[in-house]
């Protein structure tokens, strides 16, 4: 039995991002995973093979659709052309949610193709809550916001990354997803605590979590999605676990992609540790859902 | 925590950034805190070279041949003139590769023509990969329309199908490409040949055309009949020969996967 916050879907167990290269091996194993998690932009195409598995794979498995290119803290005016876009392909994945990252990607119609942190200001709060109210109501559906790992942070900075984002969710009374190797990431690059930022995300808002590889270069951390996750960020995804309960969760995988096997195996060890957490009782401490 | 000062609006400092990772504009600097390890300059230059090499990796996807022809160092070079050139102005990186068959065109790349064509043809096998799909027309449809309606069938061909004249032998080159064999050198032949792309299925297709299936096939996707196709084909055929070879056309084109509708006046 699982009680979740008004806000939330409960939760769907782990899953893994649909890559191509695994098109084939999903829909001849029909591997054990709980769901899966689509790049949007890789099926706003006419048809052809993307949208032909797509709608294979979506056949026998719960999907989510993570986008990359909303740039919800851009200064452009939306993309109505992209919004149309996903809210066609919504229609037709019938997904579990929509969620996208807090940053923006460009500036005067240009595209940088990178999720771009932004300045925590008071002015991009109203400005990206605005926003996401906007996109809210053009899908009609609440959308889920991810922390991005980030290189670089501002000087017009007023308030924290954690703070930043929380009011943004508050604002546009929208859900996060919660991206426990970008928290590290930036933690690391900014010489902050990842812990202090967990224990400020609003457990009721949580929808999924992300875990991922990353490398460690090291003066910096990339977040580069080409790697097993390191040993910090499965003790980060502990921690979480302890704070938001079994949330929804999947691994991110975009380069060096192995045997679906393999990540089955990594996704299997997450499964382990929220398992541990939860039958240890931690949930309970967090005062907002109770497992039994 | 709040500070004093006003901070700069958000849209000023995405300028500064942006101009910084497009152009290495330094104004941006200023505006970057440094870490006790990393200084702004350092910071900045991560999103400058992921944004170079992001737009790198997906020209080397989309133009394996192009790279494969003229070398790592060489494309690398090409990708670097085209990125500035042509910033991304798409949501999706899927199309940033679209203008680079008109950038091989000009400049330093017209010298060796061939390259404009092969990406040109790179590109219309990409188009033909993700195109819309449609129900197709069946071999049965076609016999069940009665002889004398024939001359006013109309046809739809499929979104997929692309039509190109290549005088360069590009579509060998990629297709040893492909195979993982080393490129022939760019040979050009004395005329220029028709060339058809689509996709049938999930898979795509490329095939030479005679000139008289290729002009009919082009009359066919502006919208002409049977009849007409018939007509234009006294160009090439005696006349007694150009219903068979019309409905020969037709019948490959219906079993290629072509035709997506068949419209009677």
């Amino acid at each position: 039995m699982t009680e979740t916050s008004a806000l939330l879907t409960p939760h769907l167990g782990f899953g893994l991002g649909l890559r191509k290269e695994h098109y084939d091996a999903v829909l001849a194993d029909r591997p054990e995973v709980g769901w899966f998690e689509v790049i949007t932009e890789n099926y706003l195409v006419g048809g052809g093979k993307p949208l032909d598995y797509l709608d294979r794979i979506r056949a026998h498995y719960p999907m989510a659709m993570h986008g990359v290119s909303l740039s919800i803290g851009g200064t452009d005016p939306l993309d109505s052309g992209y919004l149309k876009a996903l809210k066609a392909l919504a229609a037709r994945v019938e997904p579990i949610w929509i969620s996208d990252h807090l940053c923006w990607t460009g500036v005067g119609a240009v595209n940088l193709h990178d999720l771009m942190p932004l300045p925590y200001t008071e002015e991009a709060v109203r400005h990206v809550a605005g926003r996401v109210r906007a996109v809210q109501e053009f899908l009609g559906r609440r959308i889920l916001l991810e922390n991005v790992s980030s290189y670089l942070s501002y000087h017009a900075s007023q308030m924290s990354e954690w703070e930043f984002l929380v009011a943004v969710a508050e604002e546009a009374d929208c859900l996060i997803l919660l991206d426990i190797n970008n928290i590290y990431v930036s933690a690391e690059n900014h010489e902050l605590d990842p812990r202090t930022y967990l224990a400020a995300v609003p457990v009721e808002r949580v929808q999924q979590f992300h875990l991922a590889g990353h490398r460690d270069l090291g003066d910096y951390r990339i977040d580069t999605h080409d790697e097993p996750i390191c040993d910090p960020v499965w003790d980060l995804y502990r921690d979480a676990v302890r704070r938001f309960g079994t949330v929804t969760t999947m691994i991110e995988r975009d380069d060096h992609i192995p045997p679906l096997a393999e990540l089955l195996t990594e996704l299997g060890q997450a499964e382990r540790i929220a398992a541990e957490e939860t039958a240890s009782g931690a949930l309970d401490r967090s005062g907002n859902r109770a497992w039994a | 925590m709040g500070l004093s000062r006003d901070p700069a609006p958000l849209r000023e400092v995405q300028q500064a950034i942006q101009s910084y990772v497009l152009r290495g504009d330094r104004d941006a600097e200023a505006r970057v805190l440094s870490t006790s390890r990393v200084d702004a300059r350092t910071r900045l230059d991560i999103y400058a070279k992921g944004y170079r090499l992001r737009l790198l990796e997906a020209l080397e996807e989309d133009f394996r041949a192009v790279r494969a022809l003229i070398g790592e160092v060489a494309f690398q070079r090409l990708a670097e003139g085209y990125i500035d050139a042509h910033p991304s102005a798409h949501f999706s990186l899927r199309y940033f590769g679209q203008h680079l068959p008109s950038y091989l065109s000009h400049g330093e790349y017209s010298a060796s023509p061939w390259l404009f064509e092969l990406a040109s043809f790179e590109w219309l096998l990409g188009e033909a990969f993700d195109a819309p799909g449609a129900t197709l027309v069946s071999p049965d449809a076609l016999a069940s329309v009665p002889p004398a309606s024939w001359p006013d069938m109309g046809f739809t061909l499929h979104p997929s199908v692309r039509r190109i004249e290549l005088a360069w032998n590009v579509t060998r080159i990629r297709q040893a490409v492909e195979s993982e064999e080393p490129p022939p050198a760019p040979e050009r032949s004395e005329v220029g040949i028709p060339w058809l792309v689509w996709r049938q299925g999930l898979k795509t297709y490329y095939r030479s055309l005679e000139p008289d299936e290729a002009a009919s096939l082009d009359r066919v996707r502006e919208g002409a009949t049977f009849g007409n196709l018939c007509e234009d084909l006294c160009r090439w055929v005696a006349e007694d020969e150009v219903a068979a070879r019309a409905a020969g056309f037709l019948r490959r084109w219906v079993t290629d996967g072509l035709v997506t509708a068949v419209r009677l006046a």
